[in-house]
């Protein structure tokens, strides 16, 4: 599915015997597979212990079905990968997500067929994404505040166009498309549409950052912007590209969440930045930009889910599980830096013996 | 940077064994497999497949658990899980209470558990746990009327009650809605609070949520209307004004009418965000006793309130009956007494229950809250 898993074969040692910033590009191509294990220990773990604690917890239909709830993070995760990759973040996602669903849903009353209200869903998602590329890439402001900006921006749009509206009626080609499973026989068709578009999407995100020069512009801009811009590339122009597709996929998770709630209100994906970024950073993307893997972001995405299920089952409150998630986006953090911390002074340690 | 990766790949790998051999250890009995595997989905799931071995831990103990409740069903205890609109709001722990008090004698046990904040899709993680454990019933106080009816519609295929407490909701998504009082008699309840604060005569003003806020303006033009008919003659409207349900809001709005009209005898407020706050301002007020306060707020707001003076009486209704009514609607649901339609049915110790055509059922009265019994509620 990734190229991330042909490349693991590749000899690490060369990665520890070149310096490490010259390394770092190719290291963070590398790293698609080692970034992956904490998130694979965190699957492991939140399944071990659903399991121990219910015994309806690993119920393979009910959890697939379950997968529709988590596609829509997925998606914003994907792109939210190249945008932090670039060193930058996209907070504005979640806000993003319920002012394409708002258009959707107005264009749709308004008459229009619900391809074309689909469409005009993505194509906001689009223009709120360059909106932040603008505002980050090309006046340069800080992402971390332009994008806290546009959060509460679009969310107030979104407001503003439904009001305490809730727009639901959608025909029932479209209504619950997480319904809707394929492959297998008649009877048993295990895979649900929104995961098989996550996981075609995935492939097509890994191949992106793994495959082109546009990923490995990114990857370059992420570790080291000024020498990136120096070697020739216009980083403003890969960091806006990343925004936009930031917002598209913002888009395109309006259209699946619309389907499944089958309707549509101002308050839509609140809060759904919190899991999105988790995910990604869980998933082994540095927080400071240069590198990260699209292999990290989907295992991740799923152990978020492990977690959050596993949760669930047991009837845990949702203060709680909310606590685990943030929890689990420190720890993340915290983690692997107290690990390289720790290894740094073990190596120095050993240079003064 | 890959040093500590494989450090912690390392790590990784022991603890997946150590906590794998764990919960194999408490397996003895490997046959139970093939048998699991009718009972969940052949389906090759990522997570399942990346732990097989856990997989045939539980699925074995799945299988066990299924046999069980297929021999004894009529015997078994009635699961119930309740999901209140979010876990923080007090207002939902005497819906609790008051199922869980009647739970004992219908063989029940009640559960809650819900979102933190209450957004509306927050809801359905918890609908679709409580389909997994395959509970006997769903109550749910929903967040909106749309969201949650696809996941609840699923619980229902499922075979699972489903009632909404509190607020209604699109009807595809419930069997049976229980609202708290009437509200189409709420008018003349906030009538009623108006004239027994001032004595029947006098101006009064009302201070409402937000200007479109739908029930509000709803009972708002109710009172209105009975001026009108002149249901109190003595008593005149002269202002309305929107705290916009936000404390500050809400208190400079009730300065700006204690300014404007010195001879003003009452505030009514009839709504639970806004009364707290005028009563705020009045208390530390001139014009405490002077102007009254009234209207519809939770007891555990109002306390100091009616405990300083500032507030004689204000009105609301008890939740603790829609939990009662609930447990008994939820028992009669599953055991055939009682069918979703048009009907009436029996809640022990509180008397007869109407489903009218809407397959709605009115809790209760409203309530008049007072020195003399605002002590006996805590929500």
């Amino acid at each position: 599915m990734d190229a991330g898993i042909v490349s693991s074969t590749a000899p690490s040692s060369a990665a520890v015997t070149t310096p490490r910033h010259a390394a770092r590009p190719v290291a963070g191509r590398l790293d698609g597979v080692r970034g992956v294990l904490p998130a694979a220990c965190v699957i492991i773990v939140a399944l071990v212990l659903g399991a121990r604690s219910s015994t309806h917890f690993l119920d393979a239909g009910a959890l697939l079905l379950h997968t529709g709830r988590y596609v829509e993070i997925g998606l914003l995760a994907l792109a939210l990968t190249i945008v932090i990759i670039n060193g930058d973040i996209d907070l504005s996602v979640a806000s993003n997500v319920a002012v394409s669903a708002a258009v959707l849903a107005i264009a749709y009353r308004g008459g229009a067929p619900i391809a074309v209200a689909c469409m005009l869903a993505v194509l906001t998602g689009l223009v709120l994404g360059l909106v932040n590329g603008v505002l980050v890439a090309v006046i340069g402001l800080p992402s971390l505040v332009a994008t806290l900006g546009t959060l509460a921006a679009y969310r107030g749009i979104s407001e503003i166009l439904l009001g305490s509206d809730y727009i639901g009626d959608f025909p029932d080609s479209f209504a619950e498309a997480d319904r809707v499973t394929l492959f297998g026989t008649s009877a048993q068709r295990p895979l649900p549409l929104p995961l098989v578009v996550l996981l075609l999407t995935a492939a097509a995100f890994g191949f992106l950052l793994q495959r082109t020069n546009f990923g490995l512009r990114c990857l370059l801009t992420g570790s080291n912007s000024a020498a990136t811009r120096f070697s020739g590339i216009s980083t403003w122009r890969v960091r806006l590209q990343a925004f936009a597709l930031s917002g598209m996929m913002a888009g395109a998770a309006a259209v699946l969440i619309a389907s499944r709630l089958s309707s549509v209100s101002a308050g839509i994906a609140t809060g759904m930045e919190l899991p999105a970024i988790t995910v990604v950073v869980l998933g082994g993307t540095s927080i400071f930009g240069g590198r990260g893997s699209i292999l990290g972001t989907v295992v991740a995405l799923f152990a978020v889910m492990a977690v959050r299920e596993a949760l669930a089952i047991n009837n845990v409150q949702g203060e709680t599980q909310d606590a685990v998630i943030g929890l689990i986006l420190i720890a993340s953090i915290l983690v692997p830096r107290t690990v390289t911390r720790l290894r740094s002074r073990l190596v120095r340690r050993r240079v003064h013996t | 940077m890959s040093g500590h990766w494989k450090r912690l790949g390392r790590f990784t790998i022991v603890a997946t064994l150590a906590l794998a051999a764990a919960s194999c250890s408490s397996d003895d009995d490997k046959g139970a497999t093939t048998t699991a595997s009718s009972t969940t989905t052949a389906a090759p799931s990522e997570s399942t497949s990346a732990a097989s071995t856990v997989d045939t831990t539980v699925a074995s103990s799945t299988a066990a658990s299924t046999d069980t409740t297929a021999d004894a069903p009529s015997g078994e205890t009635l699961q119930v899980v309740y999901i209140p609109k979010d876990t923080s709001n007090a207002y939902f722990n005497p819906i609790l209470e008051g199922m869980q008090q009647e739970a004992a004698g219908l063989n029940m046990e009640v559960t809650e558990v819900g979102p933190a904040s209450a957004e509306a899709s927050s809801q359905i993680e918890f609908i679709d746990a409580a389909i997994q454990q395959g509970v006997d019933a769903i109550a749910i106080s929903p967040n909106d009327p749309e969201t949650v009816v696809p996941s609840l519609k699923r619980a229902m295929e499922a075979g699972i009650t489903v009632i909404a407490v509190n607020s209604d909701m699109n009807p595809e998504g419930r069997q049976i809605a229980i609202l708290p009082v009437d509200f189409s008699k709420m008018s003349d309840f906030l009538l009623k609070l108006t004239t027994d604060v001032t004595g029947g005569a006098g101006d009064f003003a009302i201070l409402s949520a937000t200007v479109n806020a739908p029930d509000q303006s709803a009972w708002i033009d109710g009172v209105n209307e009975a001026l009108d008919a002149g249901k109190a003659p003595d008593l005149k409207l002269v202002d309305t004004v929107f705290g916009d349900d936000d404390a500050d809001k809400s208190a400079s709005e009730t300065e700006a009418l204690l300014t404007s009209y010195p001879d003003l005898k009452a505030i009514l407020a009839p709504t639970a965000a806004g009364l707290p706050a005028v009563a705020q301002v009045l208390s530390n007020s001139s014009q405490k006793g002077k102007v009254q306060v009234t209207g519809l707020a939770l007891p555990n707001s109002m306390k100091s309130f009616v405990e300083d003076g500032t507030v004689k009486e204000f009105g609301l209704w008890d939740p603790k009956t829609e939990g009662v009514v609930a447990a008994h609607l939820i028992a009669g649901l599953i055991d055939g007494s009682i069918t979703a339609k048009a009907g009436s049915f029996d809640v022990p110790g509180l008397g007869s229950r109407e489903i009218n055509a809407d397959t709605q059922v009115i809790a209760d009265e409203f309530l008049v809250f007072d020195a003399d019994n605002i002590a006996d509620f805590d929500f």
